[in-house]
């Protein structure tokens, strides 16, 4: 009888550690989803409050102390909702200089004057033209590297292996040095020379890739007459046309927003994040006011804003994908 | 004598041997990734050890290199001098490093288990997560520090605008550091998650037959299950001690005792100064010497880190 009851005690024990256990990680998950709605809530006013004040007359802002409601329509006037956007458009611009010498003692000299319309034209070929090299270079070296088995691919897949791993911290002045030497600083040709580089981390995810792809759709194509050239862009990428989209899509998202390497290295070249930032930061003719800045923050935001909610899933599937072949 | 080879039941003449023609085609394209990874890589790297002995003259039409010993001598004084009085610079590296791994690498992985286990809202959580990630820096960064002096406005409070200079400079400090972790979260998070997903199930079912509660689980189960992509933060985190300019590039005007190694190193490099080096500002050349101390003082830590959390860490088996 003793131990039935002693028995029944020791149940009754364990269901309340359990409920208890349980409970303790309910309280985590809940406070965990607490953070997260904070931290989410954060995010999202920030975006809405830009793109508010975005709206707004100068006026409404400096004389009426509107900082953060809603646009004072009634007193301003409906075409407040676009005219910092078009005061953007028409006002914002700049001249950009550059000069250097090269290694030869030729003098580059340039000088542009710039307006949106040259950035967003900058941006399209620096995030376009970039993140296609970017991500064809890469996928094509490492099927070459994973898939013609010669001790020279093996060797230079070591060496690149050993050199990703090598921290290389603060190259810019030789890699400036370098370019100017060479007359390719603040040209078109030196920057898609130096992102013709295979050497990133999607070459690794890719080499994966290629390495567990089934030789007989290669050797398929091969039988039925298709020389090299037509296995890797007829068969072999299109095998690979997700990942390689995933990541085209992120390279051109990560061009499209850097504004520090046309800061560096194509001066009289400037893309729309580094005419964004340079106006955000510092002043520019008559563009300081409150709602011109968030106005030309949107300018940049929206597209890539657009594009991320219509790609989210391949956007955030590639990543986690990188990551576990990482 | 052409070799006589058969395909497709048709007997042809191949004038290369099939191993020979894939050998010549992998030599012409590799040709130009090859060349441009000598360029490049191995001899801008080169390029820069050679700065780092070198001394700049200006010559009116360029610069003319002077290379010895003591020239290399000179730019190592300079970049200690300037150390010396300015050690803000790196201190500013390792807070931020700190913060970032002791604080941000451990909400992170309690994200992501959040995000793993389906919870309530956590595909909103998902996107909102990787915002940051996608919808440029520079939007963050100019909203940020325009939002926070709107705040202080409308609270008519002058202490809760974070990033002016009315502020203690530990204020703007923790303000960037904040800002920087809260923008590290993507990635970070959806990366977890994603391996997450790939714990073997039963790993899971075992540690909830033995009564095992979700803490327990993310605890003894999941992170070990996932350490080496733990490894590979901590790895990658380290390399990034002396690169990662806590979004100080994104907001121009902020105090330069804020600076770290990463943007200090950026902006002396936007600079173009070959020649002139002072207790604020370096030349080329001794930027150069930074370069070399930092890799080789980074590149064994990075390993040694590596090989201690893959020796002593938990692991799934």
């Amino acid at each position: 009888m003793e131990n039935v009851k002693r028995i029944k005690r020791t149940k009754q024990f364990k269901r309340n550690s359990d409920l208890a256990r349980s409970a303790f990680s309910h309280i985590i998950f809940s406070m965990v989803g607490f953070i997260l709605v904070i931290f989410s809530l954060i995010v999202i006013l920030m975006l809405l409050w830009a793109f508010i004040t975005s709206l707004k007359d100068n006026y409404d802002i400096i004389m009426d102390h509107n900082l953060i409601g809603l646009p004072n329509f009634k007193e301003y006037g409906i075409s407040t909702l676009w005219k910092s956007y078009v005061d953007v458009i028409k006002n914002f611009g700049f001249k950009a200089t550059f000069q250097y010498y090269t290694i030869t003692g030729y003098h580059y000299q340039r000088e542009v004057d710039v307006t949106i319309f040259t950035m967003a034209l900058n941006s399209l070929v620096y995030a376009g033209g970039g993140s296609i090299v970017m991500t064809l270079v890469p996928a094509v070296v490492a099927y070459v590297l994973a898939k013609y088995k010669f001790k020279l691919a093996k060797i230079i897949y070591t060496v690149a292996l050993i050199c990703y791993i090598i921290p290389i911290v603060g190259n810019y002045p030789s890699m400036l040095n370098v370019l100017s030497n060479l007359g390719l600083l603040d040209t078109w040709l030196g920057f898609f020379l130096m992102k013709f580089n295979f050497l990133t981390m999607y070459f690794f995810v890719f080499h994966s890739y290629f390495s567990n792809l089934n030789d007989s759709f290669i050797e398929a194509a091969e039988l039925d007459g298709a020389n090299q050239v037509q296995v890797i862009f007829k068969v072999v990428l299109p095998l690979a046309k997700s990942l390689i989209f995933s990541v085209l899509l992120i390279n051109f998202i990560q061009l499209w927003n850097d504004f520090q390497f046309p800061n560096l290295y194509l001066q009289t070249h400037p893309t729309l994040a580094y005419g964004i930032w340079r106006m955000a930061f510092i002043n520019i003719g008559g563009l300081t006011d409150l709602n011109q800045r968030m106005a030309s923050v949107m300018t940049l935001g929206i597209p890539v804003l657009i594009l991320f909610i219509i790609l989210k899933d391949k956007l955030m599937t590639n990543v986690t994908a990188g990551g576990v072949k990482d | 004598m052409a070799k006589l080879v058969t395909l497709n039941n048709i007997k042809t003449r191949r004038s290369i041997p099939r191993t020979k023609s894939r050998f010549i085609f992998f030599c012409l394209i590799m040709l130009i990734p090859v060349i441009q990874f000598a360029v490049f890589y191995i001899y801008v790297n080169f390029n820069s050890i050679l700065m780092a002995f070198s001394k700049f003259k200006d010559t009116g039409h360029g610069y003319e290199q002077i290379i010895g010993w003591s020239e290399f001598t000179s730019n190592m004084k300079n970049v200690f001098n300037l150390f010396r009085k300015r050690p803000e610079i790196i201190t500013n590296s390792l807070i931020l490093f700190l913060f970032e791994t002791g604080l941000g690498l451990p909400l992170a992985l309690i994200f992501s288990f959040y995000l793993y286990k389906k919870k309530p809202m956590s595909k909103i959580f998902r996107v909102t997560l990787f915002m940051p990630q996608i919808i440029s820096g520079v939007i963050f960064a100019s909203i940020y520090y325009n939002f926070t002096s709107i705040i202080a406005a409308v609270l008519n409070n002058p202490n809760l605008d974070i990033l002016s200079s009315s502020v203690p400079i530990e204020v703007n400090r923790a303000a960037m550091i904040i800002f920087s972790v809260l923008m590290s979260f993507g990635v970070n998070v959806l990366l977890f998650s994603g391996n997450m997903a790939n714990v073997n199930p039963s790993l899971v079912e075992a540690a909830e037959l033995d009564g095992c509660t979700t803490f327990g689980e993310f605890i003894h189960v999941t992170i070990p299950s996932i350490f080496p992509t733990i490894i590979s933060f901590l790895v990658v985190g380290i390399a990034g001690i002396f690169t990662n300019q806590m979004y100080l590039a994104y907001m121009n005007g902020l105090p330069s005792n804020l600076d770290t190694v990463g943007y200090f190193l950026y902006i002396q490099a936007s600079r173009r100064n070959y020649t002139f080096d002072s207790l604020t500002d370096l030349s080329y050349p001794a930027l150069s010497c930074i370069s070399i101390l930092i890799t080789l003082v980074l590149f064994p830590v990075t390993l040694g880190v590596k090989k201690l959390l893959e020796k002593y860490g938990p692991s799934s088996k």
